[in-house]
């Protein structure tokens, strides 16, 4: 049910976008909804990031991966503990661009050698680094390889990303590898949420639900570009009109799976605001990542501190005045 | 086919209904889920557990030296006393393997009166025994580590309160 | 047929009908599904309400938490609703954490709590989901709509239970928030947990009285002054008869310049007070200018286990204690939790402390610029630069008899980043200290499985099966290396890890840092002796003053 649930969702999305497509209804999926999902997409998007920044910070509690800086003769690990706003950006850029958090992963396995016998080691486990990091960049390569289709001119580092993704030009049109490698990442992300049974316990519908939905996209993309090809510059200019506010002014009988595709992108833009998805603005804002590891050297201010009424020295002393002086403590009153 | 020769060839078979059988032990929620999969080998304390059986297998082919079977009786019986089990189903380990091996036997071709079976039996029989002496061993060793705990933790206090508090005497 | 075998089949039925959840009869359901079970042994006792009154909580009462009713106030929903609203509009992390995790499973097998006990409760994110689930539940449009099937749920008496059950298995250790891609920190959550659950006077005895007891008298055991002041004479009086060395530390005494603050069990409690032996023939080594203050007799502070409240209430005494008796600044002894808040809190919560200097080390005349806002230095920082500066006369040989190992506390290397200044200090002192697997040391160490307030006697099952990991690393150590001390900067540790050592790795023995610091101290006019501090055998002979002036009359004869 939980795995079930959200692909027949996927499924019937784009089926039902396929056939409106191909009764009629491609204003509705071409301009209607395209317009609609940008709209929520970046009130949602803006509203969600808006309501962690408005949130304080009460504490500066980093969670430190490395020596901090302490006394000027031991090294400091800048990246894992960093002490200066550089050393935080770099170590947020390295958590956000090669997910330097997931590449620490470990397993407990069993590991045999000859002299000791099998034991029990925690050994480095980079499969989910390194699935997670082709989705991501693959679904980001294909994002700005769209970007063809956005502006004119065509921006000049489209067409050197193009050059390298199509560098094994098997295909024709020229095979994309980012294709490839986006659904390779998506099987595999899948894949382990159905053989780990740690994973397995702890998945909802919605951690399937973007898995099928991007998915589907890249396959319906892919129909696009290979099978089902559809006229590239009709869709371009169908692109140019939405973007100009000016839609409806081109043809708009491009082919049922790009509306297809556009519809499952739509809902995808819809879904994102409201969802897990949001990680992708939220990883910028995790307190435990982008604090300095300095706050016994600076003052972190709390904005709300609260006012608490202390079990003052005077009051300790006036409890056990008779005991203190006994034992030869000094005392503040005689 | 003597019995011997059945521990050995079956070893493989007769050891996996075994550990599956102590796995069965561990809490509802622990072991559905870990059982799924080879993962509680991989666990720290399942590995403890599932070595420390292949351990006793193996030493039990071999023969019958209390010497070795009582540190590996001693390693999985350390983990089982702690896992909020009745004493009955801690040491219930011993009794899976009697019944598995009684049933491999039986399908090969063994005498349920079989001298050498019977005399397994009772190797077993003298392993729970020893068992028991460890399971209370352990038992004893928590609540001797409570107590402890509490003397450890005012340890400078009690000597305190011996020696009639010391400086305080005039109070 | 044998005429015994259906009375044993039903002997069998009924000892398995006994304790369903342990009859391998696995339910159907998911985990939401599964109530929790309280049973001897798997649960703290409930906090009693001498405590609650002690620190003006609400709902003192008496309660039980193996029985169906926990008399929980009427309102005891609304309170919880409200409660978790202010923490999500006051803390972004909590807000943050709520929202952004993709489950991903990073976390799952890192705690020791899911290593020990298979629990799949206690992986992070599952300890997470069990309030992320009410969060969907009860705040979010999304989750009111899509109920079960979006992971969501409201509040029910039931889960109030799970979190009882499981935000008291979680010892705050913060390691899963190493490996987490987004830094969800299962610590925090944890904290918010128990801060909501003191608002319908849901709490455990063993952290509140503790707390509540710091609060009156200074330290946790509720020691008053006169008691705290003679368990320390009786430790310098043991020091005295070890070592020959008479030292007298003073009390309260204003216009020193350094204020000592350790956990109160250094004072009192084995091994603990070996450590603070270590301090008092440091301190005496380099003619320290210090004092012990009575009424901030504790390093340690409960209130990181219960709420910000109260951790700010009891640290305050520290600052206010520095102000009163005028000192230069504070130097902190070895504890794990008390540095989380020093490090991370103090300054926030108390400060600023303009009453008090930069520390600087008289003896080097280091400037200890890390702690320039705080005024607070640890004593790892402070012995490691001494023995930089070779201001120390060590000899490391006193240590041979100890094969050592460290174990990194939770919160001095998660939460300050404090890894080497302990280890260069073992170098110095020991000859012989090797380090355990490199994957649960340093940021990555296990817990010990009792931190965060959980060291208490009736939980022993669950505190051993949680210590687990770390013991199985430890036990590696042993066997190879032939280690057979555990040194640690931790009271808590200092407690637990015996327990644990005790029953998993008999022949460990556990120790704090400066312990074997003050061992290898080469003192002046020290006595010649053959034991350490512990009075146990050494592998060398020490040869005091007496011994020497033996010598030099014996060369003067030849």
């Amino acid at each position: 049910m939980r795995i079930l649930l959200p692909f027949v969702t996927t499924l019937v999305l784009g089926a039902a976008a396929y056939f409106f497509a191909q009764a009629g209804a491609q204003w509705f999926l071409g301009v209607l909804l395209p317009y609609l999902a940008f709209v929520v997409f970046v009130v949602g998007f803006s509203a969600k990031i808006l309501s962690w920044a408005k949130v304080p910070v009460p504490f500066r509690i980093q969670t430190t991966c490395g020596q901090a800086k302490s006394l000027d003769w031991i090294k400091a690990n800048e990246l894992e503990s960093p002490h200066t706003k550089l050393g935080v950006v770099v170590r947020m850029a390295l958590e956000v661009l090669v997910f330097r958090s997931l590449f620490r992963n470990t397993w407990t396995t069993l590991k045999r050698d000859e002299k000791n016998g099998p034991r029990l080691v925690h050994e480095s486990d980079k499969s989910l680094w390194l699935f997670g990091l082709l989705f991501h960049w693959s679904f980001l390569l294909i994002f700005v390889r769209h970007y063809r289709f956005f502006l004119e001119p065509v921006p000049f580092f489209v067409p050197i990303l193009e050059r390298f993704d199509g560098l094994f030009q098997i295909t024709l049109p020229t095979f994309y590898l980012t294709d490839l490698l986006i659904l390779l990442g998506i099987t595999a992300l899948f894949l382990r949420r159905l053989v780990d049974p740690k994973v397995k316990a702890i998945s909802l519908p919605a951690d399937f639900f973007p898995l099928f939905l991007i998915g589907a996209i890249a396959c319906t993309g892919i129909a696009m570009r290979y099978v089902h090809k559809v006229d590239i510059t009709k869709v371009k200019a169908h692109i140019q009109g939405l973007m100009a506010f000016n839609p409806g002014a081109t043809d708009l009988e491009i082919g049922a799976i790009f509306y297809a595709h556009l519809a499952l992108v739509s809902v995808l833009a819809m879904y994102f605001p409201f969802s897990k998805l949001m990680h992708m603005g939220g990883v910028f804002f995790s307190p435990t990542r982008n604090q300095t590891n300095d706050s016994r050297e600076v003052r972190h201010l709390n904005p709300w501190n609260p006012k608490m009424k202390i079990r003052t020295y005077a009051e300790y002393e006036d409890e056990f005045r008779t005991k203190m002086k006994s034992a030869g403590l000094p005392l503040d009153q005689e | 086919m003597d019995l011997e020769t059945l521990l050995r060839e079956q070893q493989d078979s007769i050891l996996e209904a075994w550990l599956n059988a102590v796995f069965e032990l561990y809490p509802v929620e622990a072991w559905r889920f870990l059982k799924s999969s080879r993962d509680f080998y991989q666990n720290p304390l399942g590995h403890t557990l599932a070595s420390g059986l292949r351990g006793l297998y193996a030493e039990l082919l071999e023969g019958t030296d209390a010497n070795k079977l009582a540190p590996l009786l001693d390693q999985v019986i350390r983990v089982l006393a702690v896992q909020e089990l009745l004493p009955s189903q801690a040491l219930n380990f011993l009794f899976y393997l009697k019944r598995i091996v009684r049933t491999q036997a039986e399908k090969q071709g063994l005498s349920p009166q079989d001298p050498e079976l019977l005399g397994f039996d009772n190797v077993v029989d003298q392993l729970l025994r020893l068992s028991f002496d460890i399971y209370v061993k352990c038992r004893e060793r928590i609540f001797q580590l409570k107590v402890e705990e509490q003397t450890l933790q005012t340890e400078k206090l009690i000597q305190l309160a011996n020696s009639g508090f010391g400086a305080l005497r005039k109070l | 047929m044998s005429k015994y075998v259906p009375k044993m089949a039903e002997m069998a039925a009924l000892m398995n009908g006994q304790q369903s959840l342990l009859t391998g009869k696995a339910p159907a359901s998911g985990w939401l599904e599964t109530p929790p079970e309280f049973r001897p042994g798997n649960y703290c006792y409930s906090a009693k309400p001498e405590a609650l009154n002690g620190l003006g909580l609400p709902h003192p009462r008496e309660w039980d938490p193996a029985e169906a009713d926990w008399k929980l106030p009427e309102n005891w929903m609304q309170l919880m609703r409200d409660g978790m609203k202010a923490r999500l509009e006051k803390n972004r992390a909590f807000k943050l954490f709520m929202d952004v995790c993709v489950r991903c499973g990073a976390c799952a097998d890192k705690c020791h709590f899911f290593l020990g006990t298979g629990d799949p409760k206690n992986m992070p994110v599952m300890r997470a989901e069990l309030m992320r689930s009410i969060y969907r539940g009860e705040f979010t449009t999304a989750g009111k709509i899509l109920g079960k099937l979006g992971g969501a749920r409201k509040f029910t008496e039931d889960a109030v239970k799970e979190w009882y059950m499981y935000y008291y298995q979680c010892t705050e250790c913060r390691r899963c928030s190493v490996f987490c891609p987004y830094g969800i920190d299962t610590a925090e959550i944890t904290m918010m947990a128990r801060e909501m659950l003191h608002l319908i006077g849901v709490n455990i005895n063993w952290i509140l009285k503790p707390a509540s007891d710091c609060n009156r008298t200074g330290n946790h055991l509720g020691l008053e002054p006169h008691a705290f002041v003679s368990s320390v004479n009786s430790i310098c009086e043991d020091l005295e008869d070890v070592t020959g060395i008479a030292i007298e530390p003073s009390f309260n005494r204003k216009g020193a310049e350094v204020l000592f603050i350790t956990p109160s069990a250094d004072a009192f409690a084995v091994p603990g007070m070996y450590t603070m032996m270590g301090y008092l023939l440091l301190f005496e080594h380099i003619g320290l200018d210090y004092t012990i203050s009575t009424y901030a007799s504790e390093g340690g502070n409960f209130g990181l286990f219960s709420s910000n409240e109260i951790m700010k209430k009891l640290n305050a005494k520290m600052y206010h204690e520095a102000e009163r008796l005028k000192v230069k600044w504070i130097l902190g002894g070895e504890c794990g939790h008390m540095w989380r808040v020093v490090h991370q809190y103090m300054g926030t919560m108390n400060g600023p402390a303009d009453f008090l200097e930069v520390p600087k080390s008289p003896i080097t005349g280091t400037v200890f610029h890390n702690a320039k806002a705080t005024k607070m230095v640890h004593i790892a920082e402070f012995t490691a630069d001494l023995i930089r500066h070779k201001k120390l006369k060590l000899d490391p040989s006193r240590n041979n008899h100890r094969n050592v190992t460290f174990h990194d506390s939770c919160n001095t290397s998660r939460g300050m980043g404090m890894i080497e200044e302990p280890r260069y200090i073992l170098n110095a002192v020991t000859n012989n200290f090797h380090e355990m697997d490199e994957n649960c040391i340093k940021e990555k160490t296990f817990c010990c499985g009792s931190g965060s307030g959980l060291n208490t006697e009736e939980y022993m099952d669950i505190r051993m099966r949680g210590g687990f990991p770390r013991a199985s690393a430890v036990k590696e150590v042993k066997e190879k290396k032939g280690v057979n001390m555990l040194t640690a900067i931790c009271a808590i540790d200092r407690v637990a890890l015996t327990a644990s050592m005790n029953y998993w790795v008999p022949g460990v023995g556990v120790s704090g840092l400066h312990e074997l610091v003050g061992n290898a101290l080469v003192m002046e006019g020290e006595k010649s002796r053959t034991e350490d501090l512990r009075e146990e055998d050494m592998d060398v002979e020490v040869k005091g003053a007496d011994a020497q002036a033996a010598e030099k009359e014996e060369e003067k004869d030849v």
